[in-house]
C-alpha cells in the first residue's frame, strides 16, 4: 500500500511539472491589463505548495503510523484533486489576451468596474460559450485553499478578484456589452452583504412545500398513498431524510440564487441605465425561453419585471432618479411596451420546486431587492439627470457618423470626454430610433442593410470609447 | 469549460473535504497521544458548530425561514446525510448527529471522551471526507447539475 501511495505522489508531482510548464506559456502572452498575471502568479504558487505538501506527505513517517491507510490515500488524494481545480483555474485566462478581448474596452471597463468596486482586480475575458458570467474569485479561493499551509498563498490575493466572462462571438458588439453591468452586480452584491437583507425577507409556503414532499415520499414508498392526508405526521416525514434533505438544500439553494440574480440585474440598471434593459432584451430573448426558470436563474419575465420596476415612471417606491421611461423617445417607447406586455403574460406550468420559489418572488420582494440595491449605490447610480445632459447631443454626433467621445461646450469654450456608460446609453437609443438616419449618411436603407449598419454603429461607439478612454488617461497623466 | 454554478459546487466540495481530512487527523492524533493542540482544538470546535448546523438544516422544513444561516445548514445537512454510517436510518438521524456532536464537545471541552464514540466520531468524518472526494470527482468529470445526484 505504502509503495502505491508513493507512486500515486510521484505521478502527482508529474502533473504539478506539467502545469508549470503550462504556466510558464501562458506567461508569455499578452494581456490587456495585469489581472491575468496575478491569476498565474497564485496558480504557480498554489501548484508550488501541493507539490511541496505531496512531498513532505511522503517522507512524514508519523503521519503514516497516526491514520489508517484509507485515511492516508483520501489525504493523498484530496491534494491530489487541488491540481484539475488549478487547472480549471487557467480556463479563467484563456481568452484574456489582447488578440481575444475587445482591447479598447476593457480600460473603460475596468475603470467602471473600480469606481464601483475599490481596489477590485477583473479578468475580463471571452469564451466560446454564448453567454455572460461572473466568477467571484476571492470567496472561492479563500473556501479552498484555508489552514496554516495555504496562508502565504492567500496573503497575495486581492481584496475583490473576479473573472467576467463574456460570448467570444459576439466580442466586437459594444452594446450588448452592457450586460457587463448584471456582472459588476454580483460583485456589489456579495461586496454588501445584501444577501444577509435580502433573503430573510423571502417568505415559503410551508403548506407547498410539505405537498411536494408527500408527493416524493408516496412515490418512494412505492404506490402507498399519502396524499389524500391533510399533514403528514412527523414519522412520516422523517421517515425519508432524502426527500428532506433534497427539498432543503434546493429552495435554500434556488432562493439564494434567484435574488442575487435579481439583484444584479438592478444594479445593472443602476450602473448602466436604459442601456442595460435593452441589452438584456436583445441578447437574452434571442437565446432563453422567456418563462423558463432555472436552478441558477429566475425566468427573463420576472427579470424584466424587475428591471421594468426600476425604469418606469409611475413608482411612488422606485427612485425618481431612474424613472427613464417618460423621456424615451417614442419609438424606443414602443419597443420598451412590447417587450413588458409580453413579460408579463401567464406562462406554462412551472417545476413544482421553482413554482413555489416563483410565488415567494412576490412585488413587495421585487419593491424590496430595488430600494436595498439603490441604497447599495450610495447615490452612484447613472440617473436621469445624466441621460438628458447628453443623449441628444451624443445621438446627434452618432447619427452623423462621428464618434461620440467627447461633448463641446460652445459658451465655456470647453471639451468633455464622454463617459462608457453615456456613450452606450447614446448608442442604444440611435439602434431603437434612429437607425435609418444613421444609416443615410453613409447612404444605404436600414432595412435592407441591417447587419452591416448594426456592425458599423458599433464600431462607431468602439471607436467612441477608445478615443474617450485615450483622452482620460492624458488627464491624468497630466494632473499627476 | 465548466458552468459557474459547477465549479462553486466543487469549491464547496473541495473546501469541506479538506476540512473533513484535518479533522480526522486531528482525531487520530489524539487517539494516540491524548493530547490536542490549539489548531486542532479550532477544528473541533468547527465540528461543533458543523453539527448545530446538521441539526438546524434538518428541522428547517418544520418551519422553513430562508437566511444566510439557513442555507449553510441546508449544505451542512447534505452532506451529513451523505456521510453518515449504513446503519443510521431516517429516525435515529439526529440522535447520531446529537451524539457526534456531544463528543466533540466533550473531546473539546474536557479532552477526554469515551473511546467508542470517539472512534464512531472519526469514522464519520472519514466518510464525510471520503463522500466529498466521490462529489469532488463527480463535478469534476461529470456533466450532470451535482444538486439533482
Amino acid at each position: 500500500m505504502e509503495e502505491v501511495l508513493s507512486q500515486t505522489i510521484d505521478y502527482a508531482r508529474e502533473r504539478c511539472h506539467a502545469l508549470s510548464k503550462e504556466i510558464e506559456n501562458l506567461e508569455q502572452k499578452i494581456y490587456p491589463t495585469a489581472s491575468p498575471k496575478t491569476l498565474l502568479l497564485f496558480i504557480k504558487e498554489g501548484n508550488e505548495i501541493i507539490r511541496s505538501n505531496l512531498d513532505k506527505i511522503k517522507k512524514d513517517t508519523e503521519l503514516y503510523e497516526t491514520l489508517t491507510s484509507e485515511e492516508l490515500e483520501q489525504k493523498v488524494k484530496r491534494f491530489c484533486k487541488f491540481l484539475p481545480y488549478l487547472c480549471n483555474l487557467l480556463e479563467y485566462i484563456e481568452g484574456s489576451e489582447v488578440q481575444n478581448t475587445p482591447a479598447a474596452l476593457i480600460r473603460p471597463l475596468k475603470r467602471l468596474v473600480r469606481h464601483y468596486l475599490l481596489n477590485s482586480e477583473i479578468i475580463f475575458r471571452s469564451y466560446s460559450q454564448l453567454n455572460y458570467s461572473f466568477a467571484p474569485l476571492t470567496e472561492r479561493l479563500r473556501k479552498v485553499f484555508s489552514g496554516e499551509i495555504f496562508k502565504s498563498l492567500l496573503e497575495g490575493l486581492p481584496e475583490f478578484f473576479a473573472v467576467v466572462s463574456f460570448p467570444k462571438v459576439e466580442s466586437n458588439y459594444v452594446l450588448l456589452h452592457c450586460m457587463v453591468g448584471h456582472e459588476i452586480g454580483h460583485g456589489l452584491y456579495q461586496e454588501k452583504n445584501l444577501g444577509e437583507v435580502l433573503i430573510p425577507l423571502v417568505t415559503i409556503d410551508k403548506s407547498a412545500l410539505d405537498q411536494i414532499a408527500k408527493v416524493i415520499i408516496e412515490t418512494e414508498s412505492q404506490g402507498q398513498d399519502v396524499s389524500g392526508k391533510q399533514q403528514l405526521s412527523e414519522t412520516e416525514l422523517g421517515e425519508s431524510l432524502r426527500v428532506k434533505e433534497l427539498l432543503t438544500k434546493l429552495i435554500n439553494k434556488v432562493i439564494g440564487n434567484w435574488v442575487e440574480e435579481l439583484a444584479a440585474d438592478a444594479f445593472g440598471i443602476c450602473i448602466f441605465g436604459p442601456a442595460y434593459f435593452f441589452a438584456f432584451i436583445n441578447f437574452v430573448s434571442a437565446i432563453q425561453l422567456l418563462r423558463s426558470s432555472s436552478y441558477t436563474h429566475p425566468s427573463p419575465s420576472i427579470r424584466m419585471k424587475l428591471m421594468w420596476h426600476l425604469l418606469k415612471s409611475d413608482q411612488k417606491d422606485s427612485a425618481d432618479s431612474l424613472s427613464f421611461e417618460r423621456i424615451f423617445e417614442d419609438k424606443t417607447k414602443d419597443f420598451v411596451q412590447q417587450w413588458v406586455k409580453v413579460a408579463s403574460k401567464e406562462g406554462p406550468p412551472l417545476h413544482p420546486i421553482y413554482d413555489i420559489v416563483e410565488k415567494s418572488i412576490t412585488p413587495i420582494i421585487i419593491c424590496h431587492i430595488c430600494s436595498k440595491v439603490i441604497e447599495g449605490m450610495n447615490g452612484s447610480e447613472y440617473t436621469i439627470q445624466k441621460y438628458q445632459k447628453n443623449i441628444s447631443t451624443l445621438c446627434d454626433l452618432i447619427k452623423n457618423l462621428i464618434p461620440p467621445n467627447e461633448m463641446v461646450d460652445f459658451k465655456q469654450k470647453k471639451t468633455t470626454s464622454s463617459d462608457v456608460v453615456s456613450i452606450l446609453n447614446a448608442g442604444w437609443e440611435v439602434y431603437l430610433s434612429f437607425m435609418d438616419e444613421f444609416s443615410k449618411n453613409f447612404e444605404v436603407v436600414y432595412k435592407d442593410n441591417k447587419i452591416e449598419c448594426d456592425k458599423k454603429l458599433n464600431e462607431l461607439l468602439l471607436k467612441a470609447i477608445e478615443l474617450s478612454e485615450i483622452k482620460t488617461r492624458w488627464d491624468e497623466i497630466k494632473n499627476d | 469549460m465548466f458552468s459557474e454554478s459547477r465549479f462553486s459546487d466543487l469549491t464547496e466540495s473541495l473546501a469541506s473535504g479538506f476540512f473533513a481530512d484535518k479533522v480526522v487527523l486531528a482525531i487520530a492524533r489524539f487517539q494516540k497521544s491524548r493530547t490536542l493542540n490549539p489548531s486542532d482544538e479550532l477544528l473541533l470546535e468547527e465540528a461543533v458548530q458543523f453539527f448545530k448546523k446538521v441539526i438546524e438544516g434538518h428541522d428547517w422544513m418544520d418551519n422553513p425561514r430562508l437566511s444566510k444561516n439557513s442555507m449553510e445548514s441546508a449544505t451542512a445537512f447534505s452532506q451529513a446525510v451523505r456521510a453518515r454510517s449504513p446503519h443510521v436510518s431516517s429516525k435515529n438521524f439526529v440522535d447520531y448527529i446529537q451524539d457526534l456532536l456531544n463528543t466533540a464537545n466533550q473531546l473539546l471541552q474536557q479532552k477526554t471522551a469515551d473511546q467508542n464514540k470517539i472512534a464512531i466520531l472519526r469514522e464519520f468524518f472519514s466518510n464525510y471526507g471520503r463522500s466529498e472526494l466521490v462529489r469532488t470527482e463527480n463535478l469534476l468529470q461529470d456533466d450532470r447539475l451535482e444538486i439533482f445526484q
